[in-house]
């Protein structure tokens, strides 16, 4: 499937009811979901078990299924949250599994785990719980973070490495009472992260 | 949520096993029931399909 059919695709998945500003519950855009996802088809790390840690109303999660993920497995500790993935995943018609539990209780084992997850924007080191999460339970995490965060990734993360990186644009819908803006372009860093034992480039 | 969630399914408070208990399935999945542990004597309540793991203190 072609990027832009992926994104096309992914546009009908709903987005929060109500918002919680302290868990940053901002949807993934449909073109940044795209990207990270192609990323990863294209890598070949979208065959196996997929988790997405923070699947807030599924996107990601729901568009590593469209893509062929054996399975698919959200999580997120907002119950209404996942209540809308669970219908946004029905609406597509993939089958995706969701579970309602704070992000550090993650267990089992997954190829690959795709986030995007609080940048820490309102409540300090909230990204961090996700990230450790993801070495974890992952072999290969994509993940998605504020632009200027690679230096404080690569040493969280060790001894995991990132392969691969780069910057791109995550336009923000004013969702909160504080945005100023209708739209604002954020930039992002969309890593690839692996533990070092399997790392294959 | 699937029968075979179950093993990556643990008790959040002590990591131990869950006990499924079932009321509502189709021939997919599980749409309502609890899981529960023994060890803490704790009720996580499976609805609409999805497990709520959230200590009780934390649930709506």
């Amino acid at each position: 499937m072609k990027q832009r059919k992926l994104e096309i695709l992914l546009e009908k998945v709903r987005s929060f009811d109500s918002p919680d500003v302290t868990l940053e519950q901002y949807s993934t855009p449909s073109v940044l979901a795209a990207e990270l996802l192609h990323f990863a088809f294209m890598k070949g790390d979208l065959d196996d078990t997929v988790y997405d840690l923070g699947c807030g109303t599924g996107m990601l999660a729901i568009g590593a299924k469209v893509l062929g993920a054996k399975r698919v497995v959200g999580f997120d500790s907002d119950p209404a949250a996942l209540d809308i993935a669970r219908e946004n995943a029905e609406k597509l018609g993939v089958e995706v599994e969701f579970e309602c539990l704070d992000i550090r209780q993650v267990r089992g084992h997954a190829h690959t785990v795709v986030m995007n997850p609080p940048f820490g924007a309102q409540v300090k080191g909230s990204d961090r719980p996700f990230l450790s999460t993801a070495m974890k339970v992952g072999d290969v995490t994509y993940s998605i973070h504020n632009s200027g965060s690679l230096a404080f990734v690569k040493k969280f993360i060790e001894p995991a490495v990132i392969t691969e990186w780069y910057n791109t644009g995550f336009p923000i819908k004013r969702t909160f009472k504080f945005h100023k803006k209708d739209v604002e372009r954020i930039e992002v860093e969309i890593y690839r992260i692996t533990k070092e034992n399997d790392q294959d480039n | 949520m699937k029968k075979d969630l179950m093993d990556i399914l643990a008790c959040p408070i002590c990591k131990g096993d869950l006990v499924l208990n079932i009321s509502k399935e189709d021939e997919k999945e599980i749409i309502s029931g609890t899981l529960y542990c023994s060890k803490c004597n704790e009720y996580f309540p499976i609805e609409d399909g999805i497990p709520n793991m959230l200590p009780p203190e934390l649930r709506e």
